[in-house]
């Protein structure tokens, strides 16, 4: 039968499972602290952080019904980081195309990666002012569209990821029909190579997006998968490697 | 044994002995800490050492179970062509960063072998290591941490041989008409579901297995409420009791006089010493403690 329990280590349970977490061995002696002080101390220790949250939570829901009324308003919702309806992979392309265009010099692609769960854009430059550029100009671009993750103070990459279906919502598995990506690849006179479950292909940023258009136009019901990132050294700029991922070769 | 069972912000918990008669339970009640942060390291160290000192208890064994809430549900639909094991990473590796799997263990269980389906659960690793920390302080033993209605699952196997009926349905019903179903056939999980219902739409936010079965138990529901007292055909049997919230429904449909439905309450089954059973619908909430007498025919 069923049963959960969260001692167990990670991976598939099986009946009979039944891990335990006890130091009851390691001493016979025990000498319980008071509670009631340490709690005190606890909520004298938490208590202004309570008061700044009670203050952020108070903003937000303003925030909040300011832009549920905004976007009520309009014809279209806009996307932003908390909206949930997946991105097709010809839209994703376009946000992809569209940031790519607004680089500024020394700013480089490092990876786009898509899925039907979460997709992610990271761009890399050794110069935190140029990256703070392209942030600026994206932000006013897209407005609130995706969110910026990474340190540009000390690091030197700047993420975008949407995640339009949390964990907790059910995923289906994505299989990627591995004949569909050659057809196209071969028709359009690319060389591919097959190599651990995916097709890669080393094309200029305008044909992905060709590629990317004549899936989508199949119809067909299953989802891909892909990324893309820059082939070998950095500054080729022009070649990018598109990678389909698969699991079957049905 | 000590069965603490987390349901939002507030903390039942159950002791018990074991006695010739059955487990027998010396003293419940409800903890709540609103003015702490749970995200305080200590704060499982604080739960259960008030837990103990209230109730003047010398070391005894702990179970605990989380709020669903704490933890986050994914499904995977296997392959005959692959292992299941290899899916799973494959899907993970998909589906999230390496920041999510560093913060998360998954634990997957398969539903039903017809159905090729797993059941993931995603747990915080803080938690499990706040609460093995909390152990390792007072040299405590946990023997297992589970999670709200599965818990209560549990509860119902053994406080009231469920596994007697070819089906049933544990039905946790929330705060704002908020329920989650579990249905079990043959002793076989078949369904996850969380719900949020109002007067003219269902939305299933979470649904992990077989969609038909909890259909016919919304339809059921509606009859009910349209005034039929007629037995739920969705399942032999239909154990519900409370999370959060008002307990109003939860009275009104196990005194409706519907033939398979029940309170699940190990209160209304379990022999009490010396301490008063209280109000039957307001103390449900301690179904979840079922995890506690995992095994144990009562």
């Amino acid at each position: 039968m069923f049963d959960v329990n969260l001692i167990n280590p990670p991976g598939i349970q099986i009946q009979g499972d039944n891990h335990v977490i006890s130091y009851r061995d390691n001493t016979p002696k025990r000498d319980l602290l008071n509670p009631s002080e340490q709690i005190s101390a606890l909520i004298k220790r938490t208590s202004s952080k309570w008061k700044w949250i009670r203050y952020s939570v108070f903003f937000f829901a303003i925030a909040t019904l300011g832009i549920i009324i905004y976007t009520s308003l309009g014809d279209t919702v806009k996307s932003g980081s908390s909206e949930r309806a997946p991105l097709s992979e010809v839209q994703f392309f376009t946000i992809l195309n569209s940031m790519y265009e607004l680089r500024t010099n020394n700013v480089y692609l490092e990876i786009a990666e898509y899925t039907t769960i979460s997709s992610s854009i990271a761009f890399v430059s050794e110069s935190q002012d140029m990256l703070n550029i392209l942030a600026h100009r994206i932000e006013s671009e897209f407005h609130h569209t995706g969110w910026i993750s990474g340190d540009l103070v000390t690091g030197g990459r700047l993420l975008y990821q949407w995640v339009p279906a949390l964990i907790s919502k059910p995923i289906q598995t994505v299989y990627v029909s591995k004949n569909i990506i050659l057809d196209i690849v071969k028709d359009m006179g690319l060389e591919c190579l097959i190599e651990n479950n995916a097709i890669s292909v080393v094309v200029p940023m305008e044909l992905i997006e060709d590629i990317l258009e004549r899936i989508d136009s199949l119809n067909h019901t299953l989802s891909i998968s892909f990324r893309i990132a820059p082939v070998e050294e950095i500054d080729a700029i022009h070649q990018y490697k598109l990678v389909f991922e698969y699991l079957t070769d049905k | 044994m000590l069965a603490i069972a987390q349901i939002s912000d507030s903390f039942y918990y159950l002791h018990w002995i074991p006695s010739d008669r059955g487990p027998l339970v010396t003293q419940f009640g409800e903890v709540s800490f609103s003015n702490i942060s749970q995200k305080e390291p200590d704060y499982y160290s604080y739960l259960i050492q008030s837990i103990l000192q209230k109730l003047q208890l010398e070391l005894p064994v702990f179970t605990f179970t989380l709020d669903s809430s704490e933890v986050l549900f994914s499904q995977t639909n296997t392959h005959p062509e692959f292992s299941s094991e290899e899916l799973v990473h494959w899907q993970l590796k998909q589906s999230t960063d390496q920041q999510f799997l560093d913060s998360y263990r998954v634990l997957s269980y398969s539903l039903t072998d017809q159905e090729n389906i797993l059941l993931n659960i995603h747990i915080p690793n803080t938690k499990i290591q706040s609460i093995d920390q909390a152990m390792k302080k007072i040299y405590g033993e946990m023997r297992s941490i589970c999670v709200g209605i599965f818990s209560a699952e549990i509860g119902a196997r053994s406080w009231m041989n469920a596994g007697k009926y070819g089906s049933y349905i544990i039905w946790r019903m929330g705060k704002y008409n908020s329920d989650q179903l579990l249905y079990v056939k043959n002793n076989e999980l078949v369904a996850y579901c969380h719900s949020k219902r109002s007067i003219n739409s269902l939305k299933k936010m979470t649904l992990i297995g077989d969609e038909k079965v909890v259909d016919v138990f919304f339809e059921d529901l509606n009859n009910f409420h349209s005034g039929s007292t007629d037995p739920f055909k969705s399942a032999e049997m239909v154990y519900v009791y409370q999370g959060e919230g008002k307990s109003t429904e939860l009275k009104k449909i196990c005194e409706s006089g519907i033939d398979n439905i029940r309170l699940l309450n190990p209160l209304s089954v379990l022999k009490c010493e010396e301490v008063s059973k209280g109000n039957l619908y307001l103390n449900s909430q301690l179904a979840e403690t079922g995890v506690s007498f995992r095994g144990i025919d009562v």
